[in-house]
């Protein structure tokens, strides 16, 4: 129980365990995986709203996505082009993959793909800026991994009740700089460096 | 029952769960504790008592009296002298939206006093609010003698009731509410005892409420199965065996160039390659594209090396050149001759020096078993693993640039790694979550070098996974750190906090503070350097937790976060570490 200092130690129990009740006793906690005991045992996955005034909201359980399984990592994709990202969580236990449908309300999006010409062909590392009405959104196009897992290699953006976008700013990892107007939303455009022609996709 | 990593994984990440552990006896257990052994032993007792006792034996009675409206049963647990106090409902700072609304509680919220009948009533008020209860908990959160050593006098603590299910509305909703306390006393028969909670008040509250859940799990409509993947709770380990705490990973791509995400599964049992429709279908082609099963490697990568506009694989240590968006085709070892590391915790794409091709970085690759410290450290400044970044130079040939461009890192455990232009210079810069000391955060010069970048607070995070958001849309990134974390670890160290050793090592009682923080959400200032702010906007309190996800889940242009957490569930309904 007491905190050993070095991954190597081993803390002695220094007293009597309540087996009968379930209590135990591991002396190097970089042991667990090598009994069957509990370590912070089925806890439920957080999902937090973003207020827009730079704050969350605990929405874990309404979300309906906070399973308790051994989960370790997760990719957003929307996988029916409706423009609502859905979620996949990988687990180690309680389930390998679990699939959460996105059943928000539906909204106005676009999301962008980029073909680049003297940039990588992806457009990796490009920042994409939409504007739309009083809303604008910045992102950088990283296909995120955030532990053995990749994002996709593309930009997501939601657009509130905007069913048309003032601007989409391409800056390019190459400097190059794309700027389209008034582009429809609810589709996915691939945005072409060589010349700022786009492709319904 | 503390919470950190296991060793044996580790050292393996890829462990397949065949391998006999070490014996405890190969451990060292000197210079075990950095406390004398009667304060060790101290702690161990206090832990006993507030976190086993009341916390897993006496607790969970409240709880079930709760959730079968049991309101004799409830009021038994609670002394005929007891004082209570509860917010006043009606003053939450509330937030509505179109598919929810929440209600929110804080220390400086109006609360009302109230004698034992009173408390009794407004907690059978709340539950009366939900016609079905799905969940509820009564958990010991911190639990201390007020006076040292006394067990058998009052202890202070707080705990945490919550419930979810069906409200009256037809809707969706949850409570939670954090109480401080005051116990009568804890002995080992508290478990049968009545009368020992003296007094509570609450700290924070919050309520939610929903018309219905606004996800829904549709894995098995998807055409992806789960047959066929390693899942630890079917998995039969034998005595001795290591369950590993990874077990594959999830890669998107478009790999066809359709628009329609496309996904590779690694896994320990073998992998899967899923070909998605667009329309929340996906058919299972693994064979077709030229992947074989069996490869049993999780660490992946997908970026196009080649220019071509078709996103090539890496799969362990090979790497997969997409031929027209039909066929990956593995690369010889004269044409691919990288030796990509056998253990490491991921692989990350960037084009970190703009040259229009994709490099990579392997991120932590473990170099020196056991060289990590741990909290302490400092004393074995070896390196456990280091970054290394390899420039791509055309017809998959690449140069290993870790040293010129100064990007190997500090060699503290790194899992994972994220680039973003931290700091608006246009260059891609880079952070890392890293299990055994600070995180790696080094700045792109624009020169072909990096330099190392200063980060808030002493240590960083025992840190899991990292993920970049931009939560305010000012095009500056905030990384989400998933930190390790553990509810006896936090309870422990509540105890060392709490004066019980005014000597104790400020920095070591820092770094401890930190291990048990949660997840970290750094806010970058807008020039590369950032504020800590996931306590203070309610993201850090999850679990243990791993990779995590930044996505936009309403359409409002912001993105939310999601957290993955849960290092190791074995037994339902026994104690946890």
């Amino acid at each position: 129980m007491s905190q050993p200092f070095s991954c190597t130690a081993s803390v002695p129990e220094l007293r009597d365990i309540d087996e009968d009740n379930g209590e135990f006793w591991v002396g190097n906690p970089f042991m667990f995986s090598n009994v069957k005991e509990n370590l912070s045992a089925y806890e439920r996955n957080g999902c937090f709203l973003n207020d827009q005034n730079g704050s969350f909201l605990d929405m874990s359980y309404l979300s309906g996505s906070d399973n308790r399984g051994d989960s370790r990592t997760v990719v957003s994709a929307d996988i029916d082009n409706d423009g609502m990202p859905e979620l996949f969580v990988r687990q180690v236990g309680g389930g390998a993959l679990v699939v959460y449908k996105n059943n928000f309300p539906q909204t106005n999006w676009l999301t962008i793909s980029l073909r680049g010409d003297k940039s990588n062909s992806a457009g990796i590392g490009a920042k994409v800026i939409v504007t739309a009405g009083d809303l604008t959104v910045h992102r950088e196009l990283y296909p995120v991994v955030n532990f053995l897992s990749q994002a996709p290699a593309n930009v997501h953006v939601g657009l509130q009740n905007h069913s048309q976008v003032d601007s989409v700013k391409i800056l390019w990892p190459s400097g190059e700089v794309t700027l389209l107007k008034d582009v429809k939303a609810n589709q996915h455009l691939r945005v072409f460096e060589a010349d700022g022609h786009t492709e319904a996709l | 029952m503390v919470g950190c990593d296991a060793e044996k994984d580790l050292s393996n990440p890829i462990e397949d769960g065949t391998n006999t552990a070490d014996s405890p006896d190969s451990t060292e257990s000197n210079q075990t504790l950095a406390i004398p052994e009667e304060d060790a032993r101290y702690l161990q007792d206090v832990e006993h008592f507030g976190g086993f006792v009341l916390g897993d034996r006496a607790f969970p009675k409240i709880n079930e009296a709760i959730k079968n409206q049991d309101w004799g049963a409830f009021e038994s647990f609670f002394a005929p002298e007891f004082e209570g106090e509860i917010f006043i409902w009606d003053e939450a700072v509330t937030s509505k939206f179109d598919f929810a609304s929440f209600e929110t509680w804080t220390k400086d919220s109006p609360r009302t006093t109230l004698d034992r009948a009173g408390f009794i009533e407004a907690i059978k008020q709340l539950r009366e609010r939900f016609t079905k209860l799905d969940r509820s908990g009564f958990k010991v959160m911190q639990m201390t003698p007020e006076a040292h050593g006394q067990f058998d006098k009052p202890w202070r603590g707080s705990f945490k009731l919550s419930m979810a299910g069906r409200n009256q509305d037809g809707g969706v909703a949850f409570l939670s509410l954090k109480f401080s306390c005051r116990i009568a006393s804890i002995s080992e028969d508290t478990p049968d005892a009545t009368g020992y909670i003296l007094s509570c008040a609450p700290y924070e509250g919050k309520h939610g409420t929903a018309e219905r859940f606004l996800m829904e799990d549709i894995t098995q409509d998807t055409g992806i199965t789960n047959l066929g993947l390693r899942d630890n709770w079917k998995h039969d380990y034998a005595e001795g065996q290591t369950r590993p705490f990874v077990t594959g990973g999830i890669f998107a791509n478009d790999f066809n160039q359709d628009g329609n995400t496309d996904f590779l599964l690694t896994d320990l049992d073998g992998l899967f390659f899923y070909v998605g429709d667009g329309n929340g279908q996906f058919t299972e082609q693994s064979i077709q594209v030229g992947l074989q099963r069996f490869v049993k490697e999780p660490v992946a990568l997908v970026a196009d090396f080649n220019n071509d506009t078709f996103e090539d694989l890496i799969i362990g240590q090979n790497l997969y050149v997409n031929e027209n968006g039909k066929k990956f085709r593995k690369l010889t070892e004269e044409e691919f001759t990288v030796p990509l590391a056998k253990r490491l915790g991921s692989m990350t794409v960037v084009d970190f020096d703009k040259d229009g091709l994709l490099d990579f970085m392997e991120v932590g690759v473990i170099v020196k078993e056991g060289a990590h410290g741990w909290i302490n450290g400092d004393e074995n400044k070896e390196r456990a693993t280091e970054n290394r970044l390899w420039k791509n130079l055309g017809n998959f040939k690449f140069k290993n640039v870790t040293q010129p461009t100064n990007t190997i890192g500090l060699g503290t455990g790194a899992f994972s790694a994220v680039w973003f232009d931290a700091n608006g210079d246009q260059w891609p810069d880079y952070m890392t979550a890293c299990e055994f000391g600070q995180n790696d955060y080094f700045l792109n010069n624009g020169d072909g070098t990096f330099r190392l970048a200063e980060l808030p607070g002493s240590h960083g995070g025992f840190s899991m996974g990292i993920t970049v958001a931009d939560i305010d849309n000012d095009g500056f990134g905030d990384p989400y750190l998933a930190n390790m974390y553990s509810k006896a670890g936090e309870r422990i160290v509540g105890n060392i906090r709490s004066g019980l050793y005014e000597n104790y090592d400020q920095d070591i009682a820092t770094q401890l503070e930190e291990f048990v923080s949660g997840n970290e959400l750094y806010h970058n200032n807008g020039d590369g350097t950032f504020e800590r702010i996931g306590r203070k906007v309610g993201v850090n309190d999850v679990g243990w937790a791993y990779g995590t996800g930044a996505v936009d889940l309403n359409g409002d242009g912001f993105q939310e976060i999601y957290a993955p957490v849960g290092f190791q569930s074995v037994t339902e309904d026994k104690p946890d570490g």
